[in-house]
């Protein structure tokens, strides 16, 4: 059987937040722009990346694809800030400042606005699936221990407003009715989309997402395709997805970029339309 | 009845030190070998200030905290870089260093000969001198220091810290600062443990570096690992039982040369039963790994 579906990119916040159940979903001020140029890296003397550059705007959505081993994870730990590569520079923008990637820590890009989906997945198991999306809340005050005890009041109406954005996530991900279970005893599915409520949580402009799609059933891949499009387009993230599935995550690309042999070649996608 | 409340007195005092490296082991999975050298820092700090400068109980017990809570940086910094296994080996050596220094630094801590006549607490005019007494004081402090722990625990410092212990790279990939949790918990763990060292030294009076050698942190770990990890209550478990494991021992009415090493043998099988029966600990929620 084949269906054809057409996908019409969100206009903005007023089209995707008339749900009542939708994630609250605000316009941000500037798009923002992830530069990388020149990247290398070699590993024991194998060159997996030379001379890569990735040039990506807020809104865009880019495919990033590539035989297993050519790289494609390297370049999503240089760009999150888990490896230093030999050569390059690596720089993020937003709101009129630029911040070099590459003098950065992890958790420092993920609070500037860089986050990131592990291929393994990596749920906080002892945690509840709520406390796993609720951990990734961005500028808790109630992190700092003495603003937790002696400021109990202003934690508990920051914390809610965070609870109801987590459950806001989960909703949209179909794992709301989840929001009590501990984050081990989920499918490899459900794990993936509480990892995607999680780093949604974060708040980040800049989504790094390690295989999205693997371990998802094909309604609940198609509905993650739909939500990451819409939310592209309705928050002006910029999104760089390492998928295996191209037929299911190129329909809403706007860039497909293939590594071979340590070279990154970039194309510009046209036209919508699903096929499958 | 005096016994029963000099009893009561320990408790309280070692629910203190197992609530605090709970934050350590059971919140944040980091396990640290080193916590009797901040009893020690703590008791000595305190002792020092009570004996030679004439301070206060609680202002003498506050300096105790913030000397431990500081000194916390020579484990908490190897934390950032030494995981698991590495950073055990670099909380032993900072053990066995804080230990060389209490038992050699003489002019400060007079060696091995110790700290005598540390005063008993007194509050405003009043002399803490009898057991019942003094239980009631450190049953209020525990008081304090464990509802402390609970609103940390239900914080949302005490849900990073879970995270921090569930996966440290995932942690950071989410804007967790690990390093920056793992110092404050260290200081906090410290200056609290720093607290009932305090309180140890006003309450036997006497204190020497053997109280506070890597034996005792091992007691210290077993209860944390007896009581059960992750939650409140664990810990009050845990120091509860390895109080009052060596008290039952007494009954058998052991010669002296023997009791101390069937305490030892006590505690060893009381560790691998729990490790195959209750890895969790026997109220714990957590299971360290």
């Amino acid at each position: 059987m084949t269906m054809t579906h057409t996908y019409t990119k969100f206009s903005g916040a007023a089209t995707a937040s008339r749900s009542q159940t939708s994630p609250r979903i605000e316009s941000q001020p500037s798009r923002v722009r992830v530069r990388a140029v020149d990247l290398a890296v070699a590993f024991g003397g194998q060159q997996v990346l030379r001379g890569v550059d990735i040039d990506l705007t807020g809104g865009q959505i880019a495919l990033l694809r590539g035989p297993n081993g050519c790289g494609k994870t390297t370049l999503l730990n240089i760009l999150s800030g888990f490896l230093e590569p030999d050569a390059g520079t690596a720089s993020l923008e937003f709101n009129g400042t630029t911040i070099d990637i590459l003098t950065q820590t992890p958790d420092r890009l993920a609070r500037l606005g860089i986050a990131r989906l592990w291929q393994d997945i990596r749920l906080f198991p002892t945690m509840t699936v709520l406390e796993n999306v609720l951990a990734a809340s961005p500028h808790a005050i109630g992190i700092n221990p003495a603003i937790a005890l002696f400021a109990l009041g202003r934690v508990k109406r920051q914390e809610r407003a965070f609870r109801e954005q987590a459950l806001a996530w989960l909703d949209m991900l179909g794992m709301a009715d989840r929001a009590d279970s501990s984050g081990d005893m989920l499918s490899v599915g459900q794990t993936k989309r509480v990892a995607i409520a999680r780093i949604l949580q974060t708040g980040a402009q800049v989504l790094l997402l390690d295989e999205p799609l693997a371990g998802l059933d094909r309604d609940s891949a198609e509905k993650l395709v739909e939500d990451l499009n819409r939310l592209a387009d309705a928050t002006h993230k910029a999104m760089l997805i390492v998928e295996h599935n191209h037929d299911a995550i190129t329909p809403v690309c706007d860039i497909r970029l293939t590594l071979e042999d340590g070279l990154l070649h970039r194309e510009e996608l046209e036209g919508k339309e699903w096929v499958c | 009845m005096s016994y029963l409340f000099h009893l009561l007195v320990y408790f309280e005092i070692y629910a203190i030190v197992a609530m605090s490296l709970n934050l350590l082991i059971g919140y944040g999975g980091l396990l640290q070998m080193a916590h009797a050298a901040y009893f020690g820092i703590g008791a000595y700090a305190a002792a020092l200030l009570w004996t030679k400068f004439g301070w206060g109980f609680f202002p003498g017990l506050a300096a105790g905290a913030l000397a431990a809570g500081l000194l916390s940086l020579l484990v908490s910094l190897p934390a950032w870089r030494f995981k698991g296994d590495y950073f055990v080996m670099i909380s032993i050596a900072v053990q066995a260093l804080i230990y060389a220094i209490l038992y050699n630094w003489i002019g400060l801590t007079n060696g091995p000969f110790g700290i005598s006549g540390i005063p008993r607490p007194v509050l405003i005019d009043y002399n803490f001198v009898t057991t019942d007494s003094i239980s009631l004081l450190y049953g209020g402090v525990a008081l304090v220091l464990g509802i402390v722990m609970a609103l940390l625990k239900w914080s949302p410092f005490g849900r990073a810290l879970q995270a921090m212990r569930d996966d440290e790279l995932a942690a950071r990939s989410i804007g967790l600062p690990v390093n920056w949790l793992k110092l404050q918990s260290f200081a906090l763990a410290s200056g609290m443990v720093g607290i009932a060292g305090g309180l140890y030294a006003a309450y036997v009076s006497y204190i020497d570096p053997t109280s506070f050698s890597l034996n005792e942190s091992i007691l210290m770990l077993s209860m944390v690992i007896v009581g059960g990890t992750g939650n409140v209550r664990g810990p009050l478990v845990g120091a509860a039982v390895l109080i009052l494991l060596p008290e039952a021992l007494r009954f058998l009415h052991l010669p002296d040369t023997v009791a101390a090493n069937v305490r030892m043998l006590a505690y060893g099988l009381l560790l691998v039963l729990m490790m195959h029966l209750r890895p969790q600990g026997l109220a714990g929620t957590y299971r360290y790994q």
